[in-house]
């Protein structure tokens, strides 16, 4: 293990073995990803991206899974850096406990690591003002946008610290808009908070405007297609429209079409 | 809801009226009314022996289903066992069971009681048990990610997310309880008003037996409104 990277795979493979003949999700996916870097994970649907985020969080179900190959997460096992709780989730859904007010639901985390509540209380108002959202301290999830509501699962996320923050096409259900927005937000996020970044989306636009380096992956089993490097200074709003942008989005696009799949 | 049950009964005394039915079928609000407040006292003892029998079989039912639930949670194989148990209970009609085990377990007071815990224990227990397991998936690894520790997980995560299940059960059991109740008291009582409309039909005494039907369903919509209050009290996000 390198010393400034977060995360290493090595002919990393994953068997999913409830159904009657197995299958194969991941094949043989090799990639780092070093300290306080954005990277990007796109690919064709179901080409295992999530279960990838799953393995390095631990979180994977291994009563019907099989994962071979090695994972390194801050230089030990995904397990032991589950248990020092070293990873920040972000789903595709904002997963909020709709029983709890806002304040509450960034807090949830703080609660189980058993800090005090002034404690809490200071940092969960403070990442409620990150996210621009401690007006709406005392609201409840159902009262919020959808995009407001990923807002503050991703304060949740940072509430506890984490190295790394994983995110599963966490802008996906968002329109066009919003999801700029978000893109700009989190953008920031990680300017202020330097942490690990590993992102999971749809949208080649997304993963160009947002990471350093982008891993393309092949359709089912998922296997390495490319990594490409993001040579594009940041912010990056002034390039949306540049030459340079467009052609990134072609190289992606090919690469992805050449699986003969629709992303 | 008050407008509504006026209009009901105003529909029910002009039905009576204006069409031929027997009165050995239905009799009118008008004759009924009278009764009731003859025999106020009568009916109330014999209101109290059922109530006692509902609320504690209620109780206890829906709390060891709980309680029972929450234990075999802890264990996949039983817990799936009991899901699929779940679909032959239900297509049983478990009221049957009201009069076998009179049999078995007597007639007083708290025979009775047992009896409707019974019936309400497997309801909750199914429902219960189906609705911790369904809680999966990403709030699941959510917690996994805190490297939450089971009952934490269970406090913070699993029970107030099956709650609007629960509660469905809950009030679902209110009917379960007052139907059982009734039920077993036909089936040999030393009181009740199961047993009170039992002998008052024997006699004919239609106005008495429309009496004690008013009056279980009356405290029985009490019972179930309080529980659909304590539900929105508990579930405001629903
Ligand atoms: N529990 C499971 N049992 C069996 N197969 C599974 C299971 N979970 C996922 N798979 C399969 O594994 C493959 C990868 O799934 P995964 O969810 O990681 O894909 P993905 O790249 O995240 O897709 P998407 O872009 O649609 O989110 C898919 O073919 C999927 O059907
Ligand atoms: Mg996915």
């Amino acid at each position: 293990m390198q010393k400034n990277n977060s995360i290493e795979l090595k002919e990393l493979s994953i068997l999913y073995n409830d159904l009657k003949i197995g299958l194969e999700a991941v094949s043989k996916v090799s990639f780092d990803v070093k300290n306080g870097e954005f990277i990007s994970i796109v690919g064709p649907s179901g080409c295992g991206k999530s279960t990838i985020l799953k393995v390095i969080s631990d979180t994977l179900d291994l009563s019907y899974s099989e994962t071979r190959g090695d994972v390194k997460v801050l230089g030990s096992s995904p397990k032991k850096a589950r248990e020092q709780r070293k990873i920040g989730f972000v789903f595709q859904k904002p997963t909020l406990l709709q029983w709890r007010n806002l304040e509450k639901n960034v807090s949830l985390p703080l609660e189980i690591i058993g800090l005090n509540k002034a404690e809490i209380k200071k940092r969960v108002k403070k990442l409620l003002k990150m996210v621009e959202l401690e007006k709406y301290a005392s609201y409840h999830p159902d009262q919020l946008s959808g995009g407001m509501q990923q807002k503050v699962s991703i304060a949740r996320a940072l509430a506890y610290d984490p190295e790394i923050l994983l995110m599963d096409e966490p802008f996906g259900a968002l329109d066009e808009i919003n999801r700029r927005k978000m893109n700009d937000e989190l953008l920031s996020v990680w300017k202020e908070t330097g942490k690990t970044i590993v992102f999971v989306t749809h949208s080649i636009e997304e993963a160009i405007y947002l990471s350093e380096r982008i891993i393309v992956l092949t359709k089912q089993p998922g296997r390495i297609k490319k990594i490409i490097n993001v040579d594009l200074p940041y912010p990056r709003k002034k390039e949306l429209g540049s030459m340079k942008f467009y052609k990134y989005i072609n190289q992606i696009r090919s690469l992805l079409e050449n699986e003969e799949e629709i992303v | 809801m008050a407008l509504s049950l006026g209009v009901f009964f105003i529909f029910w005394e002009l039905f009576v009226k204006y069409s031929d039915i027997s009165a050995i079928v239905l009799v009118a609000p008008s004759e009924i009314l009278p009764v009731i407040t003859n025999n106020y006292d009568t009916l109330l003892k014999e209101l109290k022996y059922t109530s006692e029998e509902v609320l504690y079989g209620w109780f206890w039912g829906n709390l060891l289903a709980l309680l029972t639930s929450i234990v075999i949670f802890s264990y996949k194989k039983i817990s799936d066992s009991v899901i699929s148990l779940g679909v032959i209970v239900n297509a049983v009609p478990l009221i049957a069971l009201a009069a076998i085990l009179g049999g078995f377990i007597g007639t007083d007071q708290n025979a009775k009681t047992i009896i409707v815990a019974i019936l309400c224990f497997f309801p909750m227990l199914i429902v219960a048990t189906t609705a911790f397991k369904r809680v999966n998936g990403d709030y699941k690894r959510l917690f996994d990610s805190y490297n939450s520790s089971k009952p934490i997980t269970f406090i913070k995560l699993i029970f107030p997310a099956s709650l609007p299940a629960i509660f469905t059960v809950l009030k679902l059991n209110v009917v379960n309880a007052i139907t059982t109740a009734i039920v077993s008291e036909f089936f040999g009582a030393h009181g009740g008003i199961g047993q009170f409309i039992l002998a008052r039909k024997g006699f004919y005494d239609l106005p008495m037996v429309w009496a004690g039907i008013f009056f279980i369903v009356i405290s029985g919509s009490l019972f179930y409104f309080t529980i659909e209050i304590a539900k929105r009290l508990f579930i405001k996000w629903n």
